[in-house]
């Protein structure tokens, strides 16, 4: 009976993700010159994992190109190789590589085969290069290496001495050395020589411990690979020191990389063609599914949560036996005890559906920990020193939603390295610490969470900011705007007040694309900032996607749901304090403030019994950093909401951010606040949503 | 080598690390004793490094009790093992095996 390996696929990108993350971090904190034996012994274990499940299922690239990269972090384990911000920073870029390359086996896609060459050169130049290193020559990392290439092109292996010697723990790990040796003798000529040396005399002997060791011969023109490969599993557990025997060729000098190359093909032939097997099945059964869609996405659930669940469904199934008892014999007498059930069943639902929510959330800190390596290398581009705070890691939020936020995020903390801090000397200059500070912070707040962005750079620069609005025409030069509202432009389309465009935050293509996906996620973001002391983004956001708050509202007859966190107030209106504006529509003065009033039934075609503002309700509500009233019929309910997509079920309305079913079965559509704005200042639009509703 | 007392050991079809413990301890009596041990190891299809790790050690101090043990009909899987792992001339699997 054969395996399917290929069900453990997930599992392995997912773990081998976690292992580059974990060794990305551990890079980062190493200590040039002086790094803990702890931090590295991390990232060598993460890189193990990685090649060995690669070697496993079938990944010979990977696990081939690990195995260069564990070699050199093997010998900055075992002290033999000192910690160097060079040999830190190419372990990074063969993080990223590895990555890649991940990416393109889980995807099916193709890999940047030159900058894999590129890194693995680099790393084999940098192990080759140790006597050079210790000799005082810096030397030049390709020169090396085309040196090795001429000598192994002049000289052929034809076997390997293997020095075994396993640890005392071996034997208990389940590895077994005449499985080892068994499979090392199928490779080529095998000659053992035992070492028993270290055999205590019976009466000491523990039986379950390891004694023996060999020296072994492997004759054979055999790939280093495939011999490592068989100590794969006890690289831990054993001393293994494997010499090439090499001998004299006349084979014409080759291209090295392209005799790997070939060989790693070589090796993958059969695994190969699983893969093209499986692929095809999938393919077979989904013919319009591309080959490059990410494989599905999956959380790891504490056992303590799943438990907790199956507690809860229960306890569901009581309650539900309960009622359908009741309900086989029901009599009169019996309703109290009908009531008791339902709401038994009411806070099972509600406990289920947090239990649920719970599974969703995880810690803030996945979308954090690509901070440090980002701002480790923008700080080496750009010069400016940094130090970088993360706080509040462990606040939770709805996988979905911090899958969303990652690239918003990353733009801010771009933009405060870009903009905000400033260089050494200028900071110096001002009479500030030379390092800069940058700190990203979560919390939870009410129902959202709260993530914010400051830095003690320079701070928004208001006369910059509004003259470039003027010279975009986005304001008016007469207009006086105060610091709150010059800080707001920054998220106007297509504004950037850099200097040079740099390869840091781009081309000004940004603060408004993040405003936007923040806000269709039905959060926001606001900036404080003081010139000279730096800038504090701040981003609000739902804990989650899927369930929301919400108001019921009716609109003539039908019922919509406005998100409770948009409202701001309710109120009955007279319509003599209503202005009305030619070709701009009515304005409600709320305090000392003018709001725009939206009525609901012209935006979705409807014909209510009365067009009059006094016989219906105003909720004002905000978004998009804006109030609007919007005019309806009648408020009915406050309710937990399950967000149904539009776009999945039919498509994206403008307006609308998706539907709800009630619990009388009819649907609602929920609204989308900046979107209805949008409707407001353009008619034209709604044209098309209400053409679109009639049709419908 | 006649006059002292044999005892028969049968390894039976497999001889693990799971085994090593149970075995060593009735080894180390026999040895205490100063017992002569026949192995029947011709059933033996399977046999791990913890294992012959421990026969090995018998073996060597047996030997030099001048009380060798007795190899009774090893098998061919067993045998391989040994030379696998560089023990069979050692332990005079070949030689002693009856």
């Amino acid at each position: 009976m054969s395996i399917d390996i290929s069900q453990f696929h997930d599992v392995f990108f997912e773990e081998s993700f976690e292992g580059l993350d974990a060794m990305e971090s551990g890079l980062l904190n190493l200590d040039v010159g002086a790094a803990d034996v702890e931090s590295i012994n991390t990232i060598f274990r993460a890189a193990h994992s990685i090649k060995g499940g690669a070697g496993t299922f079938g990944f010979m690239d990977v696990s081939e190109f690990t195995h260069v990269m564990e070699t050199l972090l093997d010998e900055m384990r075992n002290g033999e190789r000192d910690v160097s911000s060079e040999s830190t920073n190419l372990l990074l870029e063969t993080v990223d590589v590895l990555r890649e390359m991940l990416i393109a086996v889980q995807q099916k896609t193709d890999t940047d085969a030159q900058r894999i060459a590129e890194i693995r050169q680099k790393l084999e130049a940098m192990l080759a290069g140790e006597a050079a290193e210790a000799s005082g020559a810096s030397g030049n990392p390709i020169e090396v290496d085309l040196t090795a290439d001429m000598v192994e092109s002049t000289q052929i292996t034809i076997g390997w001495n293997i020095n075994f010697r396993p640890h005392q723990h071996l034997l208990q790990t389940g590895n077994d050395p005449v499985r080892m040796l068994r499979e090392l003798e199928t490779l080529g000529e095998l000659a053992v020589v035992v070492d028993d040396s270290k055999l205590p005399p019976f009466s000491d002997l523990e039986p379950e411990d390891s004694y023996l060791s060999w020296q072994l011969t492997l004759m054979g023109d055999i790939p280093k690979e495939e011999v490592v490969e068989i100590f794969e599993w006890v690289d831990d557990e054993c001393d293994l020191a494997i010499e090439e025997i090499v001998g004299e060729s006349t084979v014409a000098v080759e291209n090295t990389a392209g005799s790997i190359k070939d060989e790693s093909a070589d090796h993958q032939v059969p695994i190969i063609v699983v893969e093209q097997a499986a692929t095809k099945q999938v393919e077979d059964a989904k013919p319009k599914a591309s080959s490059a869609t990410p494989a599905t996405t999956s959380i790891r659930v504490g056992t303590d949560k799943v438990d907790s669940l199956i507690n809860l469904v229960g306890e569901l199934v009581i309650t539900q036996s309960m009622l359908g008892q009741i309900g086989d014999n029901f009599t009169q007498d019996m309703l109290p005890q009908l009531i008791d059930g339902l709401a038994q069943l009411e806070q099972n639902t509600r406990e289920m559906q947090e239990s649920i929510m719970r599974i969703r959330m995880l810690p803030i800190s996945f979308a954090f920990n690509r901070f440090p390596r980002l701002v480790h290398d923008l700080s080496g581009t750009s010069g400016k020193k940094v130090e970088l705070k993360l706080s509040g890691e462990q606040t939770e939020l709805d996988k979905t939603v911090m899958e969303k936020i990652g690239d918003p995020l990353v733009h801010l903390v771009r933009n405060s390295l870009d903009h905000g801090l400033e260089m050494p000397e200028v900071r110096l200059a001002a009479g500030k610490e030379e390092i800069g500070q940058l700190h990203l912070n979560a919390f939870h707040q009410g129902g959202n969470i709260i993530i914010e962005i400051s830095d003690d750079g320079a701070g928004l620069n208001e006369d910059k900011i509004f003259n470039k609005a003027v010279e975009k025409g986005l304001v008016d030069a007469s207009e006086v705007l105060s610091p709150d509202k010059i800080h707001e432009l920054i998220f106007l389309p297509g504004f950037s007040t850099a200097d040079v465009v740099t390869d840091i935050s781009g081309r000004g293509v940004g603060m408004d694309v993040v405003r936007k996906n923040i806000l269709s996620l039905g959060g926001s973001v606001s900036v404080v900032s003081k010139k000279g002391e730096g800038s504090t983004f701040t981003i609000r956001l739902p804990l989650t996607l899927a369930i929301m708050d919400g108001q019921t509202i009716r609109v003539a007859g039908e019922n919509y749901i406005i998100p409770l966190v948009s409202i701001i107030e309710s109120l009955e209106i007279k319509s003599t304090d209503v202005k009305r504006l030619s070709g701009k529509g009515e304005l409600y003065p709320l305090r000392d403030e003018y709001v725009p009033i939206i009525r609901l039934y012209e935006i979705f075609g409807l014909h209510p019994k009365s067009t009059d503002l006094e016989d219906g309700l105003l909720v004002i509500v905000e978004g998009a950093g804006q109030k609007v009233g919007l005019f309806i019929d009648d408020l009915l309910g406050q309710q937990q909401v399950v967000i149904k997509s539009l776009e999945t079920n039919y498509r994206k309305v403008l307006g609308l951010s998706g539907a709800t079913i009630l619990g009388d079965g009819t649907v609602a559509l929920i609204l989308d606040v900046p979107g209805l704005m949008t409707l407001y200042k353009d008619p034209s639009l709604a044209k098309v949503l209400i053409n679109d509703e009639q049709v419908a | 080598m006649s006059d002292k007392e044999t005892v028969k050991i049968d390894c039976g079809d497999a001889l693990s690390i799971a085994d090593v413990g149970d075995l060593y301890a009735e080894l180390l009596v026999l040895l205490a004793e100063g017992k002569t041990v026949q192995f029947d190891a011709s059933q033996l299809e399977r046999v791990d490094a913890a294992a012959l790790q421990v026969l090995y050690a018998y073996s060597k101090e047996a030997v030099s009790n001048g009380n060798p043990l007795i190899w009774d009909q090893a098998s061919e899987a067993f045998c391989r093992s040994a030379r696998l792992l560089g023990l069979a001339q050692l332990m005079n699997i070949d030689k002693n095996t009856v």
